[in-house]
């Protein structure tokens, strides 16, 4: 059975050599995935208590509180998926949870490039056609395109959905890995379908989640550029900002895995050692998207850099300097004022 | 040979089984040294900037500076034991720098407590003889008692820098370990060195390093109390707010290592396995202190943290706001 390469994180990818370098780059990746962790809850979950329980709902927040939904989804099976790596694999939580948790990363897979291709052709069409947007674009319109932004991932998940399933290998280890073992009967036959669908969802994948998505976006930022630069595109407002940080993070985090993986797909049979040794880390920085874009909306504005820097030093200035009235220099302060001597 | 398990965070202390619970707790280790790393560089370097060169020296920030300097040096050689530790205890490193890291991470243990201690009677002093304080408190003098701390450090570490060495084992692997071979001839009294110097300077480290300060902190605290209980303790100033946070996350920190290096030397040839397994994780909460002080600086102000949050909470509004 050939594991299924197109599945981020899958345990089953995780190819050990017993070499200096792969297993610092084992360690390293599970220490940024425990980091990511950690922050895409706490960040993620920042978001969705902001976006939609204390601001208004607009097309841009319901966007924003759907792909920090997506994103905190994929967080919280996180752990699952560090501690499949730390045992090198092997999957311990049952045939349930070996569906659940690989499809929420599909699914967050297709619906982050999804939403923020969304919301790029929405900035698209608002400095475009203005007159269109302030009589069509609506909130309601918005929530039934998200809705199938959800439901076309959910279909593109449904083949990984379907196949997953705990196989017990010759040494009793169980791992969470595709079977096709309920479609064809042979060993033969189910090696070649194998191959066949790995090979096709590696594909679509890529183009479907990846590529075309991409397309989509840099033809929006070329047709706004087209319209803005007599009026300073790098003076742009903060909404295009924000989408703009979002979706660079996206490509730069994704477009390692998806390279990797689509040049897996291609040389599937000889496919060269430093690709297996490179998809541990590069899952590791697909991974860490998620938890980025709360750290990007929060740091883009200057205002909280400024703001932040100045508390810093400004309370380890107080929490390091002395009482006042001791380096006053005079004792009679000290017993004429004993309010100011509480220690 | 056998290892010398009171020297903090070497490597050949790191004890594997191949268990799930090893395997996780050394994981769990490495992920915490990675962010004790990280957040010490960063926190540190900022203690440093703010109190060596932006505020006026005072008796205060002198010793919280060398507080900073002193953990400072020892992130900056994390690293190596991070890497180490990954290594399944083997040193790659060399001689000179098993030798240096090792110091440094001793020397910051000292430091560390009596720094905290100084501050601590520096502050009882204020407290109940006030006029003796503004006559004789200077900076001069405060720079000459924490001189006197650090050179008191490295004389208490003396003894590891002699005997620390890189050491090849059976299969060729080189480990970071005390090696007494210049010293005695035979193997057999190899061994009885090893154990009685393990023994002894594990008693010294509980003792000079933990136990004595902790008792001097606590008998200042006593003082202390006895003497402002009556105008309320509770709202004390800030100064010995940070005081105690600094010195309760010291105890909170140190206080499983030192039992577990005591109870190592104590059970020396029966210990049990669970100690050694502790050991990993005590040691990296251990580590972790020095990291925490300029967290917990920061976050006793009750104005940073509402300006944090507000920041935070209108940074992400306007983010998400539209035109």
């Amino acid at each position: 059975m050939e594991a299924n390469s197109s599945i981020p994180l899958n345990g089953s990818e995780v190819v050990f050599y017993d070499s200096t370098t792969s297993r610092v780059l084992w360690i390293l990746s599970v220490i940024v995935l425990s980091i990511t962790f950690v922050l895409g809850v706490l960040g993620n979950g920042l978001v969705i208590w902001v976006a939609g329980f204390r601001m208004a709902h607009t097309v841009t927040t319901i966007c924003y509180l759907n792909l920090a939904l997506g994103d905190f989804s994929f967080m919280v099976t996180l752990p699952l998926h560090i501690i499949s790596m730390v045992m090198k694999g092997k999957w311990l939580f049952g045939w349930f949870l070996c569906k659940f948790v690989l499809s929420i990363v599909h699914i967050n897979l297709f619906v982050s490039v999804f939403l923020i291709t969304l919301i790029a052709m929405d900035r698209c069409t608002c400095v475009l056609h203005p007159v269109w947007v302030q009589n069509h674009r609506t909130v309601s319109l918005a929530r039934k395109v998200i809705v199938g932004a959800w439901i076309l991932s959910l279909l593109l998940t449904l083949p990984h959905f379907l196949f997953l399933t705990t196989v017990r290998d010759a040494r009793g280890e169980v791992h969470c890995t595709c079977n096709f073992e309920s479609v064809v009967a042979n060993p033969e036959e189910q090696l070649k379908v194998s191959i066949t669908v790995s090979t096709a969802t590696g594909i679509i994948s890529f183009i479907i989640g990846f590529s075309l998505p991409m397309s989509f976006i840099a033809v929006c930022y070329g047709l706004m550029a087209a319209k803005i630069c007599r009026k300073g595109f790098l003076n742009s407002s903060r909404p295009l900002r924000v989408l703009t940080a979002v979706a660079i993070s996206f490509f730069m985090c994704w477009f390692p895995f998806q390279l990797i993986i689509l040049l897996g797909n291609i040389w599937n049979k000889e496919t060269p050692s430093s690709i297996h040794i490179l998809l541990n880390p590069a899952s590791t920085l697909a991974s860490f998207n998620s938890c980025l874009n709360p750290i990007l909306y929060v740091f883009l504005g200057q205002e909280f850099r400024e703001k932040l820097i100045y508390s810093l030093s400004a309370s380890l200035e107080r929490a390091l300097r002395e009482d006042s009235v001791l380096s006053s220099g005079k004792s009679s302060n000290f017993s004429s004022c004993p309010a100011d001597s509480e220690l | 040979m056998e290892v010398n398990i009171s020297m903090p965070l070497n490597g050949s202390e790191v004890v594997f089984y191949d268990s799930t619970t090893s395997r996780v707790l050394w994981i769990l280790s490495l992920v915490v040294l990675f962010i004790t790393f990280v957040l010490g560089v960063l926190g540190n370097g900022l203690v440093i900037w703010v109190a060596g060169f932006q505020m006026a020296h005072t008796v205060t920030t002198v010793s919280y500076l060398n507080l900073a300097l002193s953990d400072l040096s020892f992130m900056a050689t994390l690293p190596l034991h991070i890497i180490s530790m990954v290594m399944r205890g083997k040193w790659l490193f060399g001689w000179f720098l098993c030798k240096l890291v090792h110091i440094i991470a001793n020397i910051n243990l000292f430091v560390s407590i009596f720094l905290i201690t100084l501050i601590a009677m520096d502050r009882c002093i204020c407290v109940l003889c006030p006029v003796w304080s503004q006559n004789h408190r200077t900076v001069s003098l405060a720079r000459k008692v924490v001189l006197g701390a650090w050179i008191f450090a490295l004389l208490l570490t003396l003894p590891h820098f002699l005997f620390l060495t890189t050491v090849r084992d059976a299969r060729g692997d080189v480990y970071c370990i005390s090696k007494f071979e210049s010293w005695v001839a035979t193997s057999e009294e190899q061994l009885k060195v090893s154990v009685i110097a393990a023994t002894a300077s594990g008693i010294i480290n509980f003792i000079i390093g933990f136990s004595m300060p902790m008792s001097f902190i606590a008998i200042c605290y006593g003082l202390m109390a006895a003497k402002i209980c009556r105008r309320g303790f509770v709202n004390s100033s800030r100064p010995l707010r940070v005081l105690t946070a600094v010195a309760v996350s010291f105890f909170v920190c140190w206080f499983p290592f030192q039992l577990i290096m005591l109870l190592g030397n104590i059970f020396n040839n029966e210990t049990l396995s669970i100690i050694h397994m502790l050991v990993n994780p005590a040691n990296t909460l251990a580590s972790f202190n020095s990291c925490l002080n300029p967290i917990l600086y920061v976050f006793l102000g009750q104005e940073f943290r509402d300006r944090l949050i507000y920041s935070l909470y209108a940074s992400l509004e306007r983010a998400l706001r539209e035109d």
